[in-house]
């Protein structure tokens, strides 16, 4: 099961840099906001990989299907600049930034495979969504009434963790309007804030009476 | 699939996300440029989430709490305020790019060099 696991793996993340890579060498803006919207869409596959269900559909709904748009009639706004007359014609920029990602990777998948993360042993280190999507637990009322409790009974901490990933969108909605309501109205404030922000400027200047 | 096959694509997503950000004066593809790489920050964030067991679950007999979720789950409440956040930024910068385009008929980022001294 886990082999199938990596495949899938391996394929949307694949199709995640192949649409990267499109994005940023396409000559056509146009093009380059499909690859961009498939890209994301693979990334989504990725989140859905690694048990963050409610991310992976956040993505598809904001990315693929608000961003994307967005970024389309954006490109229809701007038409004549999107017939490929803006392509990177800066030899030594080419390189500069080539170099540049190539170095990033470099030096981040260095620290990826050399770290030794936080208490290594306990790192997961296959996903087993099996046995995460029938997580054995119970929920329960701890002795101050608070219904938030789960006890898991002779289970080990693999599986306990799969339990939390099972039921991770539940445990996220309480998170979000609980512990981080806060973030959660600011984040509100900025939208509001970044949307009235975009009208004043694309508007049309009202005319005089 | 681990946790540093999955850092490891999120770094060349990341590092492509740069490139393109470096290199292209199309203020749209500059634009998706730093999309792309947000989307590299959430899948290290979400992985790491996945594949990093917070201290209170390595004992047993085991014990969730919600604390516990909290820390477990922190990962994907960034990739959430990253993506909302991010969605605000693309709303913003690209209103910016038309405003630009409808005054200066251009939106290739070096004939933008008003500031320059």
């Amino acid at each position: 099961m886990a082999g199938t696991i990596d495949v899938v793996f391996w394929i949307m993340s694949a199709a995640a840099i192949i649409g990267a890579l499109l994005v940023v060498t396409v000559k056509d803006v146009f093009r380059a906001a499909l690859a961009l919207a498939g890209s994301f869409l693979a990334v989504a596959g990725l989140f859905f990989l690694l048990q963050a269900e409610f991310v992976a559909v956040a993505q598809i709904l904001v990315y693929v299907g608000a961003i994307s748009i967005i970024l389309a009639f954006a490109i229809l706004l701007t038409r004549d600049m999107g017939q490929g007359n803006l392509t990177q014609n800066n030899r030594f920029l080419v390189i500069g930034g080539g170099l540049m990602a190539a170095l990033f990777v470099v030096v981040a998948g260095y620290v990826a495979y050399d770290a030794n993360w936080s208490d290594r042993d306990s790192v997961l280190t296959d996903l087993d969504v099996t046995a995460a999507l029938t997580g054995q637990y119970e929920e329960s009322t701890n002795s101050d009434g608070d219904t938030i409790l789960i006890e898991y009974t002779g289970v080990d901490e693999t599986k306990a963790m799969d339990g939390v990933f099972a039921d991770s969108t539940g445990w996220l909605g309480e998170l979000l309007v609980r512990d981080y309501v806060l973030a959660l109205q600011a984040l509100g404030v900025l939208l509001l804030a970044a949307i009235i922000g975009s009208i004043a400027l694309v508007r049309e200047p009202e005319q005089e009476a | 699939m681990n946790l540093e096959n999955v850092l490891l694509v999120s770094a060349i997503l990341f590092a492509i996300g740069l490139y393109g950000a470096l290199t292209r004066r199309n203020a749209i593809i500059l634009l998706m440029s730093i999309e792309l790489m947000f989307n590299a920050v959430n899948i290290a964030a979400v992985g790491f989430s996945r594949y990093t067991v917070p201290s209170a679950l390595a004992g047993s007999p085991v014990e969730v709490t919600a604390d516990t979720v909290q820390t477990a789950l922190s990962g994907h409440v960034f990739a959430i305020f990253i993506i909302a956040a991010a969605a605000a930024e693309v709303a913003l910068g690209l209103a910016l790019v038309i405003a630009i385009y409808k005054q200066r008929e251009t939106a290739d980022v070096s004939e933008l060099d008003t500031l320059r001294g």
